[in-house]
């Protein structure tokens, strides 16, 4: 044999075997993604055999059956699917446009924004419709995600800056914003299942899909934003100069960014309410099957933070039945610990 | 071995401690009324001695204690009110005996404020039980308290009023009331006999969060008292420790109420009325489809005399659906 | 020259032997005790008291009618009327009284884990310990009975329970960052808020279960609030501060060799473990007892030991100025939450947050600045 001089590019056999390999867990992503789209519809208090959906298909269903799985179950399931897809792919976005393994939209702050913003148009504006509000959750997560990337830029110009600055700093700015929305929704006399929608996220008060249709365009709009931005992502999470040098211009890279993030977590907030961790946990979660490139990263994050959502909300169905354990919760509680470990895998690698 | 710098900042802090003791050692100077004679009742808090002139009173929650006080005709100063962003959009079953009785809003409900009190300097208060308890000295400072229960205390609104008006010198009005309660009872028992005799009802709450039925609340208890024929729900929360309640999720409204065949429901705001509307499963109860349901709200949960009658009425008219 | 200094600073009857290039700060004598006088933080110390000793009074005139200082004085005094009376002594001065204690809590807490954990951010709230006295509290209300018994068992059982909470969460804080091999820096500080995601998590899922979530009250609770808090919430905070005052006083000897590193203290003959823990048990407590009567009140402990750092001088928080600011910092809050919105009783920790953290975010600015340790 030929002594071969350096290792040789990878020939179009591997390529294919790793492009396969990855369609191949997108595709287990997917089924993933069905099995818990089943499960929110099948699960929940008023005990559905599991026929009861294909009777529904078929339009033998009870009128009972018919409402509970139409106005009940698949409105709130389409929205955790739906907000949880949107939030990973926004924190995925956010960790490497920040190279920072602990970027998410909710503990930097960009969802409280957009919850404040919406609370404080409600109450001192008087905007109560949808429609209405979902420009001002826009509006929020616009400003929480330009003052986070003006903090992590303003960090990321040293060398040795940590990713744990930005992350106090957004908590710092979360626990403002809360203080605001508290402060607002207390003001305004209203209930405490406002006060949870807003700032810890649930899903009890979905009612039909109508509310869902508006918002849909906006969040595709987001999904294909951060998509095409794959490759400029890739190169982002190798520093700025490595970027520029592969001839990528940040501005137009770091605006379609904030847009991105934007449109997706403005959508997800205005649907669900503040949700946090999934846009942290899914991408590391995503990270360790797909390798760090975003072509795949990115896909495989929103289907599977679409399922991790659905899953935490049957879980809080399931577990005070017949109350409600809100979504928000749920995911603190597994989130938390989950945040710790990357957190301790983080500082151990560095 | 203290070091002296911990001598130094030790003796700084210490007279901190030490001011407090002082302070509340040297009480306010004592406050002594001397010659109001008094009528001494025995309630749930002890004996309270209550003034024999009663010039204003003040209330503390807003449901039984004012009823109460309205229904003996007690000077009324002062009450709590729900604020505007509550949303209870149903006038209250007081409302014209309040706006009779020309007294001030005073605080929120639920958050007793007892500067305002002080400031009307009222000769007696009366309130719910668990409002009392946490600010009991601070209110026996203004004035003599008479607490109220509500029915997950055990303790009746018929037998409130008697000790109230014991304690006041209004118990001729309170047999009125009581007798006037009974009569209307009996008046309605004879005109809808048959209705009442074969009609299973319910009285449930409605909000996003999911329906609940409590056997303790007065709208069910007048339902007991008319001898009405409970549906399954109903008699499962009967069955219930008082105070507990049974709640329901949202899934589970065709289900649980589908045997009732007349409904009270109680919605407090706009909203939750306008989503019970739409509530494909709600729209599908045999008493909805009949039409027979009626509306009320929190504010008719608890109560005296007057409240009472009001949901009588309320469910005179659910009768009158059927 | 003389390697078991006990008290630095403390002179020992006679000059050590230094060169001549050496100046000693000048000392005070009286009698067998001796210091280091500090002017500075003495000034600092007494016009922090006064401040806070005006803003107290002013709070105490603060209401639905205004009384002035003098008046205040003087109703205090016994020359009230009787509404003046009642409204002061039942409403209003237990109130600002806990306000003082509570913040002198709050501000030596986070003195004594600022200046042991020698991390410019570390501070109970963001350590956890807020976050585990709250689920100690909460847990004891929701799974406590109704019954009387239970009434009382509560009654003693939040605080200690709260405490409880607060120094397992510490624990469970330090012990992932130790593992993580981030125990210092910025590491437990994220753990610190990982912990308190989740055990804030666990409070809401255990008032959930326990329908304790009337809508007005969980909400303001979990802000920290003095709304209703009376005479039996200030004794119980004076209790736990009383005790810990004095035990501090003692191992606060220890906090400066032990801000100069765990081995300079050693080697000065400091029981370091001893030291460390009995003097972060004394944070815990002090700020568990705060959580547990008052609820989680953000950035008070951690706002107080810079100030005062920044007012005296030096390198490390002095404790008596931190605690007094705090006492200043609550108060002035609770005075502010009060006169904020005319008809609604804002909650405490809503006001220290807003005014907290815009500061945190100004430290971490200003830390970035310095060497990453």
């Amino acid at each position: 044999m030929s002594p071969a001089p350096v290792a040789p590019a990878p020939t179009s056999v591997a390529r294919t075997r790793t492009r396969s390999r990855q369609a191949s867990y997108l595709l287990a992503s997917f089924l993933l993604l069905g099995t818990s789209l089943a499960l929110g519809m099948l699960v929940g208090s008023r005990g559905l055999t599991p026929w009861s959906v294909l009777e529904l298909l078929r339009g033998s269903a009870t009128a009972e059956t018919r409402a509970i799985l139409v106005e009940l179950r698949l409105p709130r399931t389409v929205v955790a699917a739906l907000a949880g897809g949107s939030l990973a792919v926004a924190g995925a976005v956010m960790q490497a446009h920040l190279r920072n393994p602990l970027a998410d939209p909710g503990l930097l702050g960009v969802s409280a924004g957009a919850a404040v913003a919406v609370v404080l148009a409600i109450a001192l504006l008087g905007v109560s419709t949808p429609d209405g509000y979902r420009w001002f959750a826009f509006a929020g997560a616009a400003a929480g995600a330009v003052l986070v990337t003006a903090f992590g830029l303003l960090g990321s110009s040293r060398r040795d800056s940590s990713p744990a600055t930005l992350v106090l700093a957004g908590s710092a700015v979360t626990a403002f914003l809360s203080a605001v929305t508290g402060l607002v929704l207390l003001l305004d006399a209203a209930t405490l299942d406002a006060f949870r929608f807003w700032t810890v996220g649930s899903l009890g008060a979905v009612r039909g899909i109508d509310q869902l249709a508006p918002v849909l365009p906006f969040l595709v709009a987001g999904l294909l934003l951060a998509l095409a931005q794959s490759g400029t992502l890739d190169a982002l999470v190798l520093g700025d100069d490595v970027a520029r040098g592969l001839g990528r211009r940040l501005g137009p890279a770091r605006l379609s960014g904030l847009a991105a993030v934007t449109l997706l977590v403005g959508s997800a907030v205005s649907i669900a309410g503040s949700i946090g961790f999934v846009g942290l946990v899914v991408p590391h979660a995503v990270r360790r099957l797909t390798g760090p490139g975003h072509t795949w990263l990115l896909p495989q994050c929103a289907v599977l933070g679409a399922a991790l959502v659905v899953v935490a909300d049957v879980a809080g169905r399931v577990l005070v039945h017949p109350d409600e354990l809100p979504v928000g919760i749920v995911l603190g509680v597994v989130g938390a610990p989950l945040f710790l470990a990357i957190l301790v895998r983080t500082a151990r690698g560095r | 071995m203290i070091s002296p710098q911990a001598a130094r900042r030790l003796a700084t802090l210490a007279p901190l401690p030490l001011l407090v003791a002082l302070l509340a050692a040297c009480g306010p100077g004592s406050t002594d009324d001397g010659a109001v004679e008094t009528r001494a009742v025995d309630t749930v808090i002890g004996q309270v001695d209550v003034p024999l002139e009663i010039d204003s009173v003040v209330v503390l929650e807003g449901r039984r204690d004012l009823d109460i006080a309205l229904a003996l005709d007690l000077p009324l100063v002062g009450y709590p009110y729900e604020g505007p962003d509550s949303g209870l959009d149903l006038p209250g079953p007081l409302a014209d005996e309040l706006a009779a009785s020309g007294a001030e809003e005073l605080f929120l409900a639920d958050e007793v404020d007892v500067e305002a009190i002080a400031e009307v300097a009222p000769s007696l208060i009366i309130g719910r039980l668990e409002d009392v308890e946490p600010i009991r000295e601070e209110l026996e400072a203004i004035a003599p308290v008479l607490p109220v229960s509500t029915f997950d205390d055990g303790v009746t609104w018929q037998q409130d009023l008697t000790t109230i008006a014991e304690a006041t010198g209004t118990s001729e009005r309170a047999e009125e009331l009581l007798a006037e309660y009974d009569a209307r009872l009996a008046e309605v028992r004879e005109t809808h006999a048959s209705r009442i005799a074969d009609t299973s009802v319910v009285a449930l709450g409605y909000d996003l969060a999911g329906t609940e039925v409590e056997a303790g609340r007065l709208q069910s208890l007048v339902l007991a008292d008319l001898g009405a024929v409970p549906a399954a729900a109903l008699r499962e929360a009967y069955d219930e420790d008082a105070g507990e309640g049974l709640g329901f999720s949202p899934e589970q409204t065709l289900q649980t109420y589908q045997d009732a065949e007349a409904l009270l429901v109680l919605a407090d705001t706009e909203d939750e009325w306008a989503a019970a509307q739409e509530d494909p499963l709600f729209a599908q109860l045999p008493a909805v489809r009949a039409g027979a349901v009626v509306r009320s709200d929190k504010m008719t949960h608890e109560g005296g005399p007057l409240t009472a009658l009001h949901v009588l009425d309320l469910v005179e008219q659910m009768y009158g659906l059927v | 020259m003389t390697p078991s200094v006990k008290h630095p600073g403390a002179s020992s009857g006679r000059a050590p032997s230094v060169g001549p290039t050496v100046v000693l700060p000048p000392a005070v004598r009286v009698g067998p005790l001796s210091a280091v006088w500090r002017p500075r933080q003495v000034a600092v110390l007494l016009a922090t008291t006064l401040a806070a000793l005006v803003v107290a009074t002013v709070a105490v005139g603060t209401g639905e009618f205004f009384l002035g200082p003098g008046r205040v004085l003087e109703v205090l005094g016994g020359a009230g009327t009787r509404r003046e009376d009642v409204v002061v002594w039942q409403v209003r001065l237990p109130r600002v009284l806990l306000g003082l204690v509570a913040g002198v809590a709050l501000g030596l807490s986070g003195a004594v884990v600022q200046t042991v954990a020698r991390n410019p951010l570390a501070s109970p709230d963001l350590l956890g310990v807020t976050a585990g006295a709250s689920v100690g509290a909460v847990a004891v209300i929701t799974l406590g009975g109704d019954d009387p018994v239970g009434g009382v068992l509560r009654g003693l059982g939040v605080p200690l329970a709260s405490c409880v909470g607060g120094l397992l969460a510490s624990l469970l804080v330090f012990w992932i960052a130790r593992r993580a091999g981030a125990a210092s820096g910025l590491g437990p500080v994220l753990v610190g808020i990982g912990v308190s995601a989740l055990l804030g998590s666990l409070v809401s899922w255990l008032m959930i279960s326990a329908s304790i979530d009337t809508a007005v009250r969980a909400n303001v609770w979990l802000t920290g609030t003095l709304n209703g808090r009376s005479w039996h919430e200030l004794w119980v905070v004076v209790a736990v501060v009383s005790v810990c005052l004095p035990v501090l006083a003692v191992a606060q000897a220890r906090l400066a060799p032990l801000a100069l590193g765990v081995d300079v203290a050693r080697g000065l003959g400091v029981r370091v473990s001893a030291a460390v823990g009995v003097l972060l048990v004394v944070a815990v407590a002090l700020a568990s007892v705060t959580t547990a009567m008052l609820g989680p009140i953000a950035f008070v402990a951690l706002v107080c030991p810079h100030l005062a750092r920044l007012a005296c001088g030096g390198s490390r928080a002095p404790l008596a100025v931190s605690g007094i600011l705090g006492a200043l910092l609550l108060t002035a809050s609770d005075l502010a939450a009060r006169v904020l919105v005319p008809t609604v009783q804002v909650p405490v920790g809503a006001v220290t947050a807003l005014v907290g953290a815009p500061f945190l975010l100004w430290l971490l600015v200003r830390t970035r600045k310095e060497p990453s340790r």
